[in-house]
């Protein structure tokens, strides 16, 4: 609600499974050391959330694509890589209590977020390394509507902000991958980020239009995974962020805080299926109410599904529990990832049958 | 589990309305709250049409008197065969109340007659209706309903020669009378011809007629009253109210001191003007706000008016907007009522507002 809202885990389930480690991911444009045919993979993502606070509840629930990626091999052992994904999330949805003892109260709901736009190239070396660049151009917009309603439902007036961003950002990422371990890691320089905010307040009268430069800190991203034993890997990442660096129009920021986030996991065969999980930690980059620190603690399980001659429907479910001053959000995230692997298969034709 | 099964609770109850996490938004818009008194103020009086009444007050005591005039379309041919011509109306209520029936002399419009006026240009030369002095008949109300035989004599003077008939109350007291909006119980005339066929000529126009014997304004107090219509002008300066601002709470307060009444709940009605304040500026027909006032008996209460879209009008919409308000009775055909508000002291009336600035973008 506040910020540039809720940052998203890499959209793909099976790496949401294990923890969501975005150097493992393909955040990581110099993730793919071995790529030999063209794949596309899209991403859904449902979410219900309970959220607590002095003994109220309430429920919302959201279900929204979540990203689209694509990576094609080229000669030369280059990959070419594309994707959509959404950055931040900028959805919420709270009423307020009654406005100053009145017979109104505000409903505001938010919609919308900063999507990156990503195409970048990589290039594969040695068999057991890679290194990418990855363009992003980070495009968004956002609508937050603040209704002034009465107890009955309708309401009276609406005051709407709107928001649009835009800018660029390059990624650099390179991997070593080899049978017993690997290690990943993208770095992002710091970004910066056009906003502009232009407000309606009753539906009519226009006010002035705002425009914000934000400068978003670099971004350290760094997953490890290693094969003790045969069929089980154990996955690591890191990320940080300094976010006490944002500035806004070269101003910092002082309820911005510095976020390091971590995760674990694992994936074995069990039976037929491949089961992952993870736990990753989160703390946010800016505090709630009363300068208290959010967490966001998550449980990950996932599992993949092999789809002949397709590729794979890849789940994960996800568990979290965020607690920030007085509200704590119990979530529950179902991610489904379709990933299709089979196109442009070179054929061999048998003659005579 | 448990949060599990309260979702699902919420869910069915449809309960999802709580304010959870509203205080971390931490940009809840500043609010504030003002106490106008207004800045041009006055009242008038102004005998106004009735002819929009649903329901006619016929009668009169020490302070007003009613009359009723109406119209019906009388074809003036076979009025030598007439056997009898009956007079039908239904009161509203079971006051009794004995009335003479004269028929009208001078040509009137419903939507102008009044008291002083039989249309828009032209006066009565009596106030109260101008009328041949014969009697058409006469009753008295008692029942649901009345019928008057009207003397065949002036029949012809009624079709030919007369504009209506026009009810001169006989007793004290005030009688509610249904007018010509009502589908069964409006007046009407029965005429029998022989072989007693019947024709039903029902009322085509109707109005009653408000005087007061006071209509003179104390200088110390704005008024409001109907029948014969009190009107209070009031413009707040809102200024000082940021066009941007959400209007939480715009309330009219004051104590009024009752002059006249004839029943227990007093209709008053907010309407906004249209162009500067005149006797003869226009206004809004419809009132943006309206009370039932409900007098009571153990202590003064006071009379609060919600006015909330019309001050986020003025405010959204400066600054030709605020030409202010008239504040009356509404509607102003209803019983006879006159209340004072003082014009100041701590009774006096003030506009009570709480406004709401437009939330911070989520970037700060």
């Amino acid at each position: 609600m506040r910020g540039l809202g809720e940052i998203n885990p890499p959209a793909d389930a099976r790496i949401m499974s294990l923890g969501s480690p975005a150097a493992l991911s393909y955040l990581n444009p110099g993730i793919l050391v071995h790529l030999d045919k063209t794949c596309f993979n899209g991403t859904a993502l449902a979410i219900g959330t309970i959220g607590s606070e002095t003994g109220q509840n309430r429920f919302i629930g959201n279900i929204r694509p979540a990203g689209f990626h694509s990576a094609v091999p080229l000669p030369l052992n280059s990959r070419l890589v594309m994707g959509i994904d959404q950055r931040f999330n900028q959805d919420f949805d709270v009423w307020s209590e009654l406005l100053s003892d009145t017979a109104y109260r505000y409903h505001i709901v938010g919609r919308g977020g900063i999507h990156a736009l990503r195409a970048g190239i990589a290039h594969s070396m040695f068999k057991t390394g890679c290194i990418g660049i990855e363009y992003n151009r980070l495009v968004g917009s956002s609508r937050e509507d603040w209704r002034f309603e009465t107890l009955e439902g309708a309401y009276v007036s609406i005051d709407t902000i709107e928001l649009t961003y835009s800018g660029n950002a390059l990624k650099i990422g390179a991997s070593v991958q080899t049978e017993l371990f690997s290690i990943a890691g993208f770095y992002e320089p710091s970004v910066r980020l056009n906003a502009k905010s232009s407000r309606r307040v009753h539906g009519v009268v226009k006010d002035s239009i705002k425009d914000y430069k934000i400068k978003l800190p670099n971004l350290f991203a760094l997953g490890a995974t290693v094969n003790p034993f045969e069929k089980l890997v154990l996955v690591a990442g890191l990320e940080y962020r300094p976010w006490s660096g944002i500035t806004v129009n070269n101003t910092a920021s002082e309820s911005n805080r510095d976020a390091i986030r971590f995760c674990f996991g694992s994936a074995c065969p069990v039976g037929p299926v491949q089961l992952r999980l993870g736990y990753s930690y989160q703390p946010w980059y800016y505090t709630a109410a009363g300068n208290e620190p959010i967490t966001d603690h998550r449980l990950h399980l996932g599992t993949s599904i092999p789809i002949p001659k397709f590729g794979s429907l890849d789940i994960a479910a996800e568990l979290s529990r965020r607690d920030g001053g007085y509200l704590s959000e119990t979530s529950g995230y179902l991610t489904l990832t379709l990933a299709y692997h089979e196109a442009w298969l070179k054929r061999t034709r048998h003659w005579g049958y | 589990m448990k949060n599990t099964v309260i979702a699902l609770v919420m869910l069915f109850l449809g309960c999802n309305t709580l304010p959870v996490g509203y205080d971390q938004l931490q940009r809840i818009p500043a609010d504030s709250s003002l106490t106008l008194g207004p800045d041009t103020l006055a009242s008038y009086a102004k005998y106004i049409p009735l002819g929009a009444a649903d329901i006619m007050s016929l009668g009169q005591d020490s302070a007003y008197e009613s009359r009723i005039i109406i119209n019906f379309t009388l074809a003036d041919s076979s009025l030598d065969s007439v056997k009898s011509a009956k007079l039908i109306l239904h009161p509203a209520d079971s006051t009794p109340m004995s009335f003479v029936c004269r028929p009208c002399s001078v040509a009137w419009n419903s939507n102008a007659v009044s008291w002083k006026m039989a249309d828009s240009v032209t006066h009565w030369l009596n106030p109260g209706g101008d009328y041949w002095h014969i009697d058409l008949g006469s009753g008295t109300f008692e029942g649901e309903s009345l019928v008057i035989d009207l003397n065949l004599d002036y029949l012809d003077t009624l079709v030919r020669n007369s504009h209506g008939i026009i009810l001169f109350p006989s007793d004290t007291g005030f009688v509610a009378v249904h007018s010509r909006y009502s589908q069964t119980t409006a007046p009407r005339i029965c005429l029998t011809y022989p072989d007693d066929v019947k024709k039903i000529c029902n009322a085509v126009e109707d109005a009653h007629l408000v005087d007061t014997n006071n209509i003179h304004l104390n200088p110390q107090y704005l008024e409001v009253g109907s029948g014969v219509a009190f009107r209070t002008y009031l413009r707040f300066p809102l200024d000082s109210v940021p066009k941007e601002a959400t209007i939480a709470r715009a309330e009219i307060s004051f104590l009024p001191h009752v002059e006249y009444r004839r029943n227990d709940t007093l209709s008053l009605g907010v309407h906004r003007l249209f162009e500067p304040f005149s006797r003869y500026a226009r206004f809004e027909d419809e009132p943006c706000a309206h009370l039932n006032y409900i007098i009571s008996p153990d202590a003064d209460s006071v009379a609060t008016l919600d006015i909330r879209k019309l001050v986020q009008f003025w405010t959204a919409n400066p600054p030709d907007s605020n030409f202010g308000l008239l504040l009356t009775a509404y509607p102003e055909w209803s019983e006879m009522f006159r209340i004072k508000i003082p014009r100041a002291g701590p009774n006096a009336l003030k506009l009570k507002l709480l406004y709401i600035m437009p939330p911070e973008d989520r970037i700060q």
